[in-house]
């Protein structure tokens, strides 16, 4: 689940990139002040995708325990399935077993 | 003298086969004892469709950081053209270069992670399966022609007259084992949706909590709450800049591009955040419609239905999105 006090930060380090924006579109901003004020929007990309970075990872993370967690149901389907299969098979092995028995008598029927 | 060996060897095999077919049935009677029943042809449906609806669910959210990855390295290149100062669009080119690298590894790890709804889906159609029960079909077949060819050689040799069963052999086997399995695969299904259903219920409110990270909670429509709407405005805020060497085409048409991977990347998690809420009620549904606390299957079809339909959708913008990138 969502990290509340990230996402203020993030909410905060993007009302900072709004402001320096707006500040850039400002074509008297020249020179060194551009510069500085270019290389702060910079570092604030930088922060700002630490923070999506972090907050992604921790979803992820989420995902994953309840991916385990469902992955775990699923191999006890992958057993149950196995003993169907094994009724299944021990089912037509006594059907076999009769059929043995019905082709004996037609030998014996033969011998005899 | 002979007529009455070989009808004493044929009462012996029958008696033989009478006692087999006798144990098989107390083993099955046994079997069955103490089972709550058999799935019905419309949960086997109903289980069918939610499978086959299902698969392929669990490669939208990675397509979705994927999407967003690509927008972020696309944001650096234009906002290195802005840059007056060639070191800070070198650190530009450097960050989104790193973020897109640092998000795909994640969108990998998502991809990864829900790739068990497919393996609960396939397990689902293997459990309410009807091959089981087919390939017995096809054995008490064989077992019946064979029953009745023996009977019609052992009459032919013996001169005997004795009338064929193995119809009545087959169709016990048939009946009886059949019920057995199809009473296993109900418990079997009953225990797999009731696992499955509180990390089913936690996944796919992940995987919401996940879309909502990247297009803000509903019902907000808030720029600033959407990675993609935001990843838009700011490459259209770029060109309010005095460009360093002014505006040519080739950047605008990478601007008109960028904002429009941002329109698809944002409707595919939507699409991926509606199939994630539907799939959590289809799935609820199906508990219910499998344990017996609800059998309201007609509502449960229709569920799935829209459930197919928000996957399909989400799949057919997802593929314009690789499109896009590709």
């Amino acid at each position: 689940m969502a990290n509340t006090e990230r996402l203020t930060v993030l909410a905060k380090v993007r009302e900072a990139k709004n402001s320096v924006s707006d500040l850039l579109e400002d074509d008297a901003i020249q020179g060194k002040d551009r510069a500085l004020l270019e290389g702060l929007e910079a570092q604030l990309d930088e922060a700002e995708d630490t923070l999506i970075l972090g907050e992604l990872s921790d979803q992820i993370d989420d995902l994953k325990e309840a991916s385990a967690a469902l992955g775990k149901a699923v191999k006890k389907m992958e057993q149950s399935a196995k003993k169907i299969q094994r009724i299944a098979d021990g089912v037509a092995d006594a059907a076999k077993a009769l059929k043995v028995l019905a082709d004996i008598a037609v030998k014996a029927a033969a011998i005899a | 003298m002979a007529k009455t060996t070989r009808s004493s060897i044929w009462w012996k095999s029958t008696v033989a086969a009478r006692s087999l077919l006798l144990i098989v049935a107390s083993s099955t009677a046994l079997g069955m004892a103490g089972c709550g029943g058999i799935l019905t042809d419309g949960q086997v449906a109903a289980v069918s469709q939610f499978a086959e609806a299902t698969k392929g669910f669990g490669t939208s959210p990675g397509t979705v950081i994927n999407a967003y990855a690509g927008l972020r390295s696309d944001r650096a290149l234009l906002e290195a053209a802005s840059r007056s100062d060639g070191g800070v669009a070198a650190k530009d080119l450097a960050n989104g270069l790193k973020q897109r690298l640092e998000l795909e590894s994640r969108g990998a790890a998502a991809d990864a992670a829900i790739t068990v709804l497919d393996d609960y889906a396939q397990m689902l159609g293997v459990l309410s399966s009807s091959q089981f029960t087919d390939d017995l079909q096809n054995q008490t077949i064989a077992l019946g022609s064979s029953i009745d060819n023996g009977i019609a050689t052992f009459n032919k040799l013996s001169g005997s007259t004795l009338n064929s069963f193995g119809d009545i052999v087959a169709g016990i086997v048939r009946g009886a084992g059949g019920l057995w399995i199809r009473r296993e695969q109900h418990k079997a299904l009953v225990a797999a949706v009731t696992n499955a259903k509180g990390p089913v219920d936690r996944l796919t409110a992940s995987i919401e909590s996940l879309m909502d990270f990247f297009v803000g909670p509903p019902p907000s429509t808030d720029p600033e709450k959407s990675l993609f709407a935001r990843e838009s405005q700011e490459v259209q805020d770029f060109l309010g800049r005095t460009q360093p060497a002014g505006r040519p085409l080739p950047v605008l048409e990478r601007t008109q591009t960028v904002m429009k991977q941002a329109v698809d990347g944002q409707n595919l998690a939507q699409l991926s955040r509606r199939a994630a809420v539907q799939y959590r009620a289809a799935h609820n549904e199906l508990v219910q419609a499998i344990t017996g606390d609800k059998a309201d299957l007609k509502n449960l079809v229709g569920t799935i239905q829209g459930l197919s339909q928000e996957i399909k959708a989400a799949k057919r913008v997802q593929g314009e999105v690789k499109k896009a990138r590709d």
